[in-house]
């Protein structure tokens, strides 16, 4: 079996003027099928770059990253892009979808963008929304329905593709408690019957708690989180 | 890449609500093709009613007359002026004319059962009939053998007016002219004005020469009507004749006008108007261009987030510069397309007003379209270029 990520010695520098900023130093990291990953770190401490990296939407200056066994590094822009929406789902923080667009047809795009036609694609964003209980606003506008929501079609649209990993970048923050729970639970629900990878970053611990493997981004350097000890 | 017809369903919906803040530069191109349409269009129909024109006489036909002014010549002696020997004479030594008719034209008083009128009487030959292929009502034209005979062919409203004093057929009745009685021979159908002929001859009095000779007591011909031999340069022989006339009649100077030189100068003023519409037409379509880049411009700039987002959902560049370039080409299409409209009216109108046949050809209209598309590429290739190059990364961080 090859791991769907596979990081060795990543390294990402920033230059703004004569300042040099380490976002990402020495970033290792092994995700496996079906793996529930979680990532905590303080503001700052690179979290988005290194999701930028995994998501294909950034390269790395130093070290290999290699996807489902493809080194990312000798990929073209356009082979970076086929492989995102082949293999990849993102959910983002405040779920940003295509405003003119039904709920329905914003979970279409992944496959219209991979060549499946407009009544196969929307067929399936309808089954995708069905089974996340949001058959009855398929046809509604984003504008039209709440975080909770949106959140949800935004988890709809990452799985429609039936990608091999799940890159949630803080998929919580903009919910209450209660809708918060519910789609964490379900993202693990779905980790657990569709056995796609998940990596979530989150600040909230109780979530990261129940993963497979929780790091900790601290500097731009991923640490293994110590057990706490106890007195 | 997406194909062609999905990337063109996807600018279709991201246009819906920029209609609104094209509406400037979308005016402004539909009145570039409006303006092109119409001049493509008006040139082909004046074009046409030029040569219409002189359907009736053709294109090799020319006029000569005496200029009003011309070089002082002694007080005593009678001026130089045009007579039928003078005519007899041209005919004989220039074989590059033929037909050569002359035309002779005076107003005089005509009496009809008691009632006076003035009449634009015209002395001609049985030539100028068949030159100018005038057709007959009802009677008979002038012939050869009617030399001096004391007959009349009236114009079509000339005769209607005289008709009009309550009696029945007026051939074989008598008319006075001048005082002298002569006999009316035919009626003509309705004629249409001759582009090279001064009068109207709808309202006209046809008699042979020698009998307005007679009537009107002279003998100057005020117009030599002829053709030129076929192949002949219109210019050379109208040129010739001139000389002719200018070196063997004293004192003469003359003018002569030729069908071919009459179009070719209405050509040249046309051409002046072409170039005029086709100018306006280009500066408007060229700030509608520049309005369109600059609203795509802004729409990339404001679209940012979606770029990004079409980007991490997989959209290659050339999808995404696909999109933005079908969005000024639809845009700029629409605009073509009202512009097409407002040029079919507008020809449309000055056609009517100017009474010409109107008529447009499917290619213009095509063309006025394919114009707008072309600007449309033109002016969204460079914003569809940026938004290709933009980097998702940064698109979105300002979603993070």
């Amino acid at each position: 079996m090859t791991p769907i990520i596979q990081l060795a010695g990543i390294g990402r520098t920033y230059r703004i003027g004569p300042l040099s900023i380490n976002a990402l130093r020495d970033v290792s990291l092994q995700v496996w099928p079906g793996n529930f990953v979680a990532i905590t770190g303080p503001s700052g401490s690179g979290k988005s770059t290194l999701l930028n990296l995994l998501g294909l939407l950034d390269r790395a200056d130093t070290g290999t990253y290699q996807l489902d066994g493809r080194d990312v590094a000798a990929s073209s822009d356009d082979e970076l892009t086929l492989m995102r929406n082949r293999k990849l789902g993102f959910i983002f923080q405040s779920s940003p979808m295509l405003p003119r667009l039904t709920a329905e047809q914003n979970v279409a795009v992944p496959l219209l963008y991979r060549g499946v036609n407009s009544r196969e694609a929307g067929l399936e964003a309808r089954r995708m929304l069905g089974r996340l209980g949001l058959a009855p606003v398929a046809t509604h506008l984003p504008a039209e329905l709440s975080g909770g929501q949106l959140q949800r079609v935004a988890i709809a649209r990452a799985l429609v593709g039936q990608p091999k990993l799940i890159l949630a970048d803080e998929p919580t923050a903009a919910l209450d408690e209660r809708t918060a729970s519910e789609i964490i639970a379900l993202l693990l629900q779905l980790n657990r019957e569709t056995g796609t990878a998940l990596v979530l970053i989150t600040h909230n611990s109780a979530y990261a708690a129940q993963a497979d493997l929780h790091l900790v981004l601290e500097a731009g350097r991923l640490l293994p989180v110590e057990p706490v000890a106890v007195a | 890449m997406i194909s062609a017809t999905l990337n063109l369903r996807i600018a279709w919906a991201s246009l819906r609500e920029a209609w609104r803040h094209n509406l400037l530069a979308l005016g402004g191109l539909a009145i570039g093709v409006g303006a092109i349409v119409a001049m493509l269009a008006l040139t082909l129909i004046v074009r046409r009613e030029a040569l219409r024109q002189f359907d009736r006489t053709g294109l090799d036909v020319l006029a000569i007359q005496k200029t009003s002014g011309g070089p002082a010549v002694s007080k005593l002696r009678p001026p130089p002026q045009i007579d039928l020997e003078t005519v007899r004479r041209l005919a004989a030594a220039q074989p590059a004319l033929e037909q050569v008719t002359p035309v002779m034209s005076r107003r005089g008083s005509l009496n009809f059962t008691g009632r006076q009128v003035q009449a634009d009487v015209l002395g001609v030959t049985a030539e100028f009939f068949n030159l100018n292929s005038l057709e007959l009502a009802a009677g008979r034209a002038l012939t050869d053998l009617d030399r001096r005979e004391p007959y009349v062919v009236l114009g079509r409203d000339q005769a209607a007016s005289l008709r009009g004093s309550g009696l029945g057929s007026l051939l074989g009745r008598s008319v006075t002219i001048e005082g002298r009685v002569l006999t009316i021979i035919g009626v003509l159908a309705p004629a249409e004005a001759i582009k090279l002929h001064a009068g109207n001859l709808n309202q006209a009095v046809l008699m042979d020469t020698l009998t307005f000779s007679r009537v009107f007591n002279e003998g100057e011909v005020n117009v030599i009507y002829a053709r030129h031999q076929a192949g002949a340069d219109a210019a050379d022989v109208a040129a010739a004749a001139v000389e002719y006339l200018q070196t063997n009649e004293e004192g003469l100077t003359v003018v002569a006008t030729s069908a071919a030189t009459l179009v070719a100068e209405m050509e040249r003023q046309l051409r002046l108007f072409t170039l005029l519409l086709g100018s306006t037409g280009s500066i408007a379509l060229v700030l509608g261009g520049a309005g369109i880049m600059n609203s795509m411009l802004l729409a990339v700039a404001g679209r940012r987030r979606e770029i990004g987002l079409r980007r991490a959902l997989g959209a290659l560049r050339g999808d995404i510069q696909a999109q933005f370039l079908y969005e000024a080409i639809i845009l700029c299409g629409v605009g073509g397309l009202i512009g097409v409209g407002l040029g079919a009216a507008t020809t449309g109108v000055i056609a009517q007003r100017a009474a010409w046949e109107f008529s447009l050809p499917p290619g213009i209209l095509l063309l006025g379209v394919a114009v707008a598309v072309a600007v449309g590429g033109v002016a969204g290739f460079f914003p569809a270029y940026q938004a290709a190059r933009l980097d998702p990364v940064v698109a979105m961080r300002n979603d993070r």
